[in-house]
């Protein structure tokens, strides 16, 4: 499996936050060869579920978002310019932003987030004073373009020596793609669980999508694969690029699952980091602990900069990392509920 | 025909040439040059200098001036984490349109993303500031300053990563600001002119716009002289109609007066009246100060005429300024009908 090629096609494909259909149909694709059955939920979640072959084994869910930020049309504004809204970006990035619209009809025309102009300033633009330029006329961009039609960066993914990746959507297509790795791994391997894999929609609006079909699947362990804040220079305290996974200590992540990813990390010496927050994860784990009657929850994290930026950047190496430590868990999983109930 | 145009502008604006660094811009326009006539020279400050033989000899030197230069950056410091540093020369791209975009730094073009903190570890107070563009960390995935040093050095210039691109019936990409007077330019040149014509293609025009203009005056003592230039088109919804200079799609602009100098009103006058019997698009700048070098063209030891032609451009101060096709069309075509009056003009 060319890991690489397979993460970039994932950057590339388009699923702007509640209109994920395309990227779902993408992560599909590549995630049907590795499991027993596959499918789009009702709620637009990518599901594959490898059965183990034990009546009533334990379930193991593996969450990934595949949705990602970005913007939306919102309206015309006049002369062929439209409005904008957005999912999570940070939108002192958009002004100058190239980007691709995803039309009604299909298309997709290329357009660019404008601040308009003059005098440069150091004030951040606000919102209401960014708007979509697609260099069509009037007729033609109001023919075209309609509200809600999604806006995403225009920013093909490139690598770099030492196998980091620029591009948009690592956060969370990177942890999906350290999945398919994984389970890519797992082919052929006898298991004591269900391994359920959820490339999850609509997180970063905080939509219920990812805790809906946990509560349909009932896992004894949901386990969010998702992205956390690698050091920078601005970020000292950030987690280190070659250094591996993240392992949660924080309130979400079940201590028994900590506790064993750290002792799988260390018998097969995969490269891993500590990592320590005082709040609630917001991953989807954080919804999906509360769902039912509760379901316990892990939580492990792949470094990335400049999350909900146009270029995020991941480093292949920790990915690689990530799904043989996920892969090890995977193995080792015999339910929680039987023996530590 | 037009096609010409727009493969001369993908050709210009696809070379990195920083202000004052344009060696790669002027290599091509000279090979250009070459081709189509044995005048040619740059002087002693890197500007090139072309004449091309027309059907007659004008009573006074044409002069046909534009630039080759475009905004950019250069590194200034290498830091021990293998982050950059860079300055904007002239601080002319607004750096709201530089956070989180793409650099090509250095003649391989390395490549570099201009970071800013990611917004969740920003408080909300200091969310509504933009930093200066020099505090900023460029990321080009070195792991040190030695190895960061593998790659670029202090003293590199830096362009933004945007290749001319089609946008709707427009174009989009760096270099158009300062390139598309340069693609007109190398068009008509390559035309059947009416008369003898020199074409100047000027460097630092982002640095100092009236340091090409006063050497080429100086140089050429021009009778009649055309700038071929870019003016913001300012034609978004936040700007009420009575303040927008000029719009994309309305066609060539016209600029009345420059700085310290007032364009040939006749001229002007005519052009418009040509241009609206073939069909062809004009507007009249609507600004009351335009940074140029219009007065310089009409400085030479005898004086001279000067009109200025220019294709609107949105967001002139962006990492990637947009230029509708149409628009480049009717500057080329007026400039060429200009050129074909040249005679009228000298008298």
């Amino acid at each position: 499996m060319d890991i690489t090629a397979i993460y970039k096609e994932l950057s590339r494909s388009a699923g702007l936050s509640c209109r994920e259909r395309s990227a779902a149909e993408t992560c599909l694709a590549l995630l049907r060869p590795l499991v027993d059955a596959a499918e789009i939920d009702a709620w637009g979640n990518v599901i594959g579920i490898k059965r183990c072959g034990i009546s009533n084994a334990p379930v193991l869910m593996f969450d990934a978002h595949i949705d990602q930020v970005g913007f939306y049309v919102t309206g015309p504004a006049g002369n062929g310019f439209f409005h904008i809204g957005e999912t999570g970006m940070d939108m002192r990035l958009a002004p100058g932003l190239p980007v691709r619209v995803f039309t009604r009809d299909g298309q997709e025309l290329p357009g660019m987030i404008t601040c308009g102009t003059g005098e440069p300033s150091d004030k951040a633009v606000p919102g209401d004073k960014l708007y979509l330029d697609t260099g069509l006329s009037e007729a033609e961009a109001e023919r075209l373009i309609h509200k809600d039609d999604p806006i995403l960066c225009d920013c093909p993914p490139y690598e770099l020596p030492g196998g980091l990746i620029y591009g948009p959507a690592a956060d969370d297509r990177a942890c999906f793609a350290a999945l398919l790795l994984m389970m890519e791994k797992l082919k052929g391997q006898k298991l004591a669980a269900d391994i359920v894999i959820q490339g999850a929609c609509r997180e970063e609006v905080g939509g219920p999508s990812a805790g809906n079909s946990a509560e349909r699947i009932k896992p004894d362990l949901f386990f969010a694969v998702d992205v956390c804040h690698a050091k920078t220079p601005d970020n000292p305290g950030g987690e280190e690029f070659y250094k591996g996974p993240a392992i949660a200590r924080q309130g979400t992540s079940d201590p028994r699952v900590t506790k064993r990813l750290f002792e799988l990390a260390e018998k097969y010496e995969i490269s891993h980091q500590e990592y320590v927050i005082s709040y609630i994860s917001g991953t989807n784990a954080g919804e999906v602990q509360i769902k039912g009657k509760g379901y316990p929850c892990g939580v492990v994290s792949l470094p990335i900069r400049y999350m909900h930026a146009p270029y995020e950047v991941c480093c292949m190496e920790d990915l690689v990392s990530l799904s043989e430590l996920l892969y090890r868990f995977a193995c080792d999983f015999h339910g929680f509920g039987k023996e530590n109930a | 025909m037009m096609n010409g145009i727009f493969e001369q502008l993908y050709a210009l604006c696809n070379r990195d040439g920083v202000t004052n660094f344009e060696d790669d811009v002027r290599e091509y326009i000279l090979s250009k040059a070459h081709s189509c006539t044995d005048t040619v020279f740059c002087d002693s400050v890197g500007n090139v200098f072309v004449c091309k033989k027309g059907a007659c000899e004008p009573k006074r030197p044409i002069l046909v001036l534009t630039n080759m230069d475009e905004p950019g950056f250069m590194v200034k410091e290498i830091t021990s984490d293998g982050y950059l540093h860079v300055v904007a020369i002239d601080d002319y791209i607004d750096v709201r349109t530089v956070l989180g975009k793409k650099l090509w730094i250095g003649r391989n073009r390395v490549p570099g993303v201009v970071a800013l903190k990611a917004i969740h570890l920003t408080p909300k107070s200091a969310r509504g500031s933009i930093p200066d563009i020099d505090s900023l960390n460029v990321d080009i995935g070195a792991a040190n300053r030695e190895d960061a040093e593998k790659r670029v050095k202090c003293g590199d210039t830096a362009v933004p990563a945007y290749a001319l691109t089609e946008m709707g019936d427009c174009l989009r990409g760096k270099g158009l600001t300062g390139r598309t007077g340069a693609a007109i330019a190398l068009r008509l040149m390559q035309d059947e002119l009416p008369y003898d014509t020199w074409f100047a293609f000027i460097k630092k025009s982002v640095l100092t716009p009236h340091f090409g203009g006063v050497l080429a005056a100086r140089r050429i003592d021009p009778g009649f002289s055309i700038l071929l230039n870019c003016h913001e088109a300012n034609d978004m919804p936040n700007i009420p109609e009575e303040k927008r200079m000029v719009t994309l799609r309305g066609g060539a602009a016209l600029a009345l007066k420059g700085t310290s100098v007032c364009y040939n009103r006749q001229i002007n006058r005519g052009l418009v009246a040509w241009a609206a019997e073939q069909g062809i698009p004009t507007q009249y700048i609507q600004a009351d100060r335009i940074r140029d070098a219009g007065q310089d063209l009409t400085a030479g030891a005898s004086g001279g005429e000067a009109i200025a032609l220019s294709v609107p451009v949105r967001y002139v101060n962006s990492m990637s300024p947009v230029a509708c096709k149409r628009d480049i069309e009717a500057v080329y075509l007026l400039a060429q009908q200009a050129l074909r009056k040249a005679g009228e003009i000298l008298g």
